[in-house]
């Protein structure tokens, strides 16, 4: 009996669970990240509430231009002048410009903003818009 | 006895989740709503239909909708006065100072529900 009870070790698995914590963190880390740059290019807007089309949701486009309310223009989190869209929308390649405008913007800043991305060869603009949520209010009058 | 310390990685997971739940309930879905420019590159009506035009003005909150000689301030209206027009025309929303950007949005949405699929959008010039 002495034997059995002398020879009974306790044993303790040993699990370091670091390498996998450190690896959870840099995965958490890197989504942060992305995500981040993912949303540089929008600006948080009030969007026109509209239905738009039916067949996109949150398309990756190659150039994204940001209409505030006051009428600024950003683009990559940037201010840029109408100047200085047209150069960029030039070098943007061949897909249209998706134009996220801010619902209580001015058309005169709309207009002037399409006017630099037509000058630039742009041959048509997406309009971001947000849908409603209850498609109840279809049809109700505009506000 | 096995004994594994669950605090770490039960904390890391917990962060997983306050993240997804965070951006997961701000991540709001946009559309598009598309429209070519009118001028240059903007497809072309057929010869026999001339084009639709619709005219925005009004203040911000208060816009008006004109088609021909016929003002609208109510969505139903525009849409019900669109509809009785042939939809192979071409529409071209025109818009002068006064109003907001979504008075423009308005106009081109209802175009495409009221079935015209070649909706131009004219920044003038």
């Amino acid at each position: 009996m002495k034997f059995a009870a002398a020879g009974r070790r306790e044993r303790t698995l040993a699990l370091d669970m670091t390498p996998m914590i450190d690896i959870v963190f840099q995965l958490l880390i890197f989504f942060l990240t992305t995500t981040q740059l993912a949303r540089t290019a929008e600006e948080l807007l009030e969007l026109p509430r509209e239905e738009g089309s039916n067949e996109e949701v949150r398309a990756a486009s190659a150039f994204t231009v940001n209409l505030l309310a006051d009428g600024t223009i950003q683009v990559a989190d940037r201010e840029v002048s109408l100047e200085e869209l047209r150069r960029l929308a030039s070098r943007s390649g061949g897909e249209a410009p998706v134009v996220r405008a801010d619902r209580a913007a001015g058309v005169e800043s709309l207009n002037a903003l399409v006017r630099a991305l037509r000058d630039a060869g742009g041959t048509s603009v997406r309009l971001a818009v947000d849908p409603p949520v209850d498609r109840s209010g279809a049809g109700a009058d505009a506000p | 006895m096995l004994a594994l310390n669950l605090a770490t990685m039960l904390d890391a997971t917990f962060l997983l989740l306050g993240y997804f739940l965070v951006t997961a309930a701000t991540d709001r879905l946009e559309r598009r709503l598309d429209a070519s420019l009118a001028g240059e590159g903007a497809a072309v009506a057929p010869a026999d239909l001339e084009p639709v035009v619709i005219e925005v003005g009004g203040e911000p909150g208060r816009p008006w909708y004109r088609v021909g000689e016929r003002a609208v301030a109510e969505r139903a209206s525009l849409l019900a006065l669109l509809r009785q027009l042939d939809p192979r025309s071409q529409v071209r929303v025109l818009a002068s100072s006064g109003p907001s950007v979504e008075a423009v949005t308005t106009a081109i949405q209802i175009a495409r529900d009221a079935g015209f699929t070649e909706v131009a959008y004219d920044p003038g010039s």
